[in-house]
């Protein structure tokens, strides 16, 4: 269950006019969402509306300027850009056991390592035979499939996704995309998904933010998009539409 | 990494340089073939033979043993005198660049005042307040060397810190000891290489250039750089004396240099894929 209580974000302007100002650029205004247990959120936004900042600030990496951050229980994360989300020095085994062995510390018990890598590995599809292999042997989808691997092994009760699927192939999309809805189930987990891309939302979530100039304009179920007022969200969401009717 | 750096002939040519020349220097007393403190007044200023392979000083010794026994004090100090930069300037550079704000503050403007002063002076003014002595010289060259270090190992760190697997580690509440040890040191290591063999090279010409002006190591122990001290006395009688240790300086410093470089190009993350 993750809450968010009017979170306010800025970053310091690079550019300040005054010598010693602290002139801020504000990035998120009063970003209140509240996530339930087990639900999968959609996190939609256009390039630079601060979705990458709110992701951030859910798993604790930056502090907000005010606001409150309410999240139960481990998070994880899933990053888009595979190429710089694992140590490239690092095998397959190690990159698993770095969550394995935090688990470890946070649950106070003991872990069989490669046994639990090797279950890891045969949940998301791959080989077992990879553990030895290094980020730059494997293909994006697969390398993203470790990521995700790696994520599960925390044991987490969310998960977070940056863009996590942007960067790949429409086939591989969708294959990783059942691969989520089934770790889901297994593990009843929560999903924040952070993507610029509608399609995938309405594939894959429950309920969907709109993210626009870091403000939340929009909250609906997926099943009632077709109603949204912003303009933002109509416009993302027509858009779509004519796509579909030209291909027809 | 290993597989390009061997397949670099360069690299290969001036590892072999500095493995001859440290071997010879551990086993100086069996490749040298006098004694190299016996004083032979009466062979003074001998020329290049069979018995001096490279002449004799003005006191006689044979330079070739001065040489080979100056491999020792050269090599070693210098590289304890790589070790201790390298080291002061990690573990500040890692600080700094880890934990940012006020540690990075203290850290980098004790750096800035370290790095405002004129090296060379520095070095002369620590050996002149703690008296003239080889240890001194060592502390001294750490002393304001380390900085520089702390600086480049700074920048490394900052490239590094906002990787994703980093921000993975941090987001999931690992150990900063894992962070630091497992993910960053390793990322910057291959820099590190390379400093360290650019730093060695540095030294050498440092302690040389202080024993040369008689702060350093002091006669009559056999020290490249001494040896050039005592052969300047003699630079118009004697030439010769010169030339075997200055000739030497350039070949060792030069080979750490060019190993260095070729460290970089084939640490390059950028020619990774060839
Ligand atoms: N560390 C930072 N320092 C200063 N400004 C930043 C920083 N990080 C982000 N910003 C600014 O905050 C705004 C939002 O960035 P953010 O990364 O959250 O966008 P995003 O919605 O994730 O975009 P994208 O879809 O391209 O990933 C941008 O205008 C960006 O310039
Ligand atoms: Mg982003």
């Amino acid at each position: 269950m993750i809450t968010l209580d009017k979170i306010n974000v800025g970053f310091r302007k690079e550019n300040t006019t005054k010598l010693f100002g602290k002139e801020k650029k504000q990035v998120l205004f009063d970003v209140s969402m509240h996530v339930n247990q087990g639900e999968c959120i959609g996190l939609l936004g256009e390039s630079g509306s601060g979705k990458s900042t709110l992701g951030r600030i859910i798993c604790g990496l930056l502090k907000p300027d005010s606001g409150t951050i309410n999240v139960t229980g481990p998070i994880s994360i899933v990053f888009q850009d595979y190429t710089t989300s694992a140590n490239p020095r690092f095998t397959v085994s190690q990159i698993i056991k770095e969550s394995l062995s935090v688990r470890e510390r946070t649950q106070g018990i003991k872990i069989e390592k490669e046994e639990e890598v090797q279950h890891l590995l045969e949940l998301v599809g791959l080989p077992k035979d990879f553990v030895t292999r290094y980020p730059h042997e494997l293909s994006g989808g697969q390398l993203q499939r470790v990521c995700i691997a790696r994520a599960v092994a925390l044991q987490p009760k969310t998960i977070l996704f940056d863009e996590a699927i942007s960067s790949l192939d429409a086939h591989t999309q969708v294959q990783i995309m059942d691969l989520l809805l089934k770790i889901k189930k297994q593990f009843n987990l929560t999903y924040v998904f952070i993507t610029h891309d509608l399609t995938s939302v309405t594939y894959f979530c429950d309920r969907v933010l709109f993210l626009y100039q870091g403000r939340v304009v929009e909250e609906k179920k997926v099943t009632d998009l077709a109603r949204v007022e912003h303009d933002y969200a109509k416009s993302l969401l027509y858009s779509i539409v004519d796509i579909r009717s030209n291909e027809k | 990494m290993w597989r390009r750096l061997y397949k670099n002939k360069m690299a290969m040519v001036m590892i072999g340089i500095i493995l001859m020349t440290t071997i010879i220097g551990i086993f100086a007393p069996f490749f040298a073939p006098h004694d190299s403190y016996k004083i032979n007044i009466l062979d003074k200023y001998a020329p290049y033979s069979l018995e001096y392979p490279l002449g004799t000083d003005n006191l006689g010794r044979c330079i070739l043993s001065r040489m080979i026994y100056g491999i020792r004090p050269t090599l070693f100090l210098s590289l304890l005198t790589m070790i201790g930069t390298i080291s002061i300037g990690t573990v500040m550079g890692l600080l700094a660049g880890y934990f940012t704000g006020i540690i990075d503050e203290i850290i980098m403007r004790m750096v800035d005042v370290m790095l405002s002063f004129p090296s060379q002076i520095m070095v002369f003014a620590v050996v002149a307040l703690l008296g003239v002595d080889v240890r001194n010289v060592i502390l001294a060259n750490v002393f304001i060397k380390w900085a520089w270090y702390a600086r480049m190992i700074r920048t490394n760190v900052m490239k590094y810190k906002d990787t994703n697997y980093v921000l993975y580690s941090r987001c999931i509440g690992n150990k900063e000891s894992f962070i630091l040890f497992r993910h960053l040191l390793p990322s910057i290591s291959s820099e590190m290489a390379v400093l360290a063999t650019l730093d060695i090279g540095w030294a050498i010409l440092n302690i040389s250039t202080l024993s040369f002006l008689g702060l350093g190591v002091q006669a009559p122990t056999p020290e490249w750089g001494a040896m050039l001290s005592e052969a300047k006395n003699v630079l118009t009688t004697n030439p010769n004396q010169m030339i075997a240790p200055g000739v030497a300086i350039v070949i060792l410093v030069a080979a750490f240099n060019f190993l260095g470089d070729a460290l970089r190009d084939a640490l390059d993350p950028k020619e990774k894929n060839l």
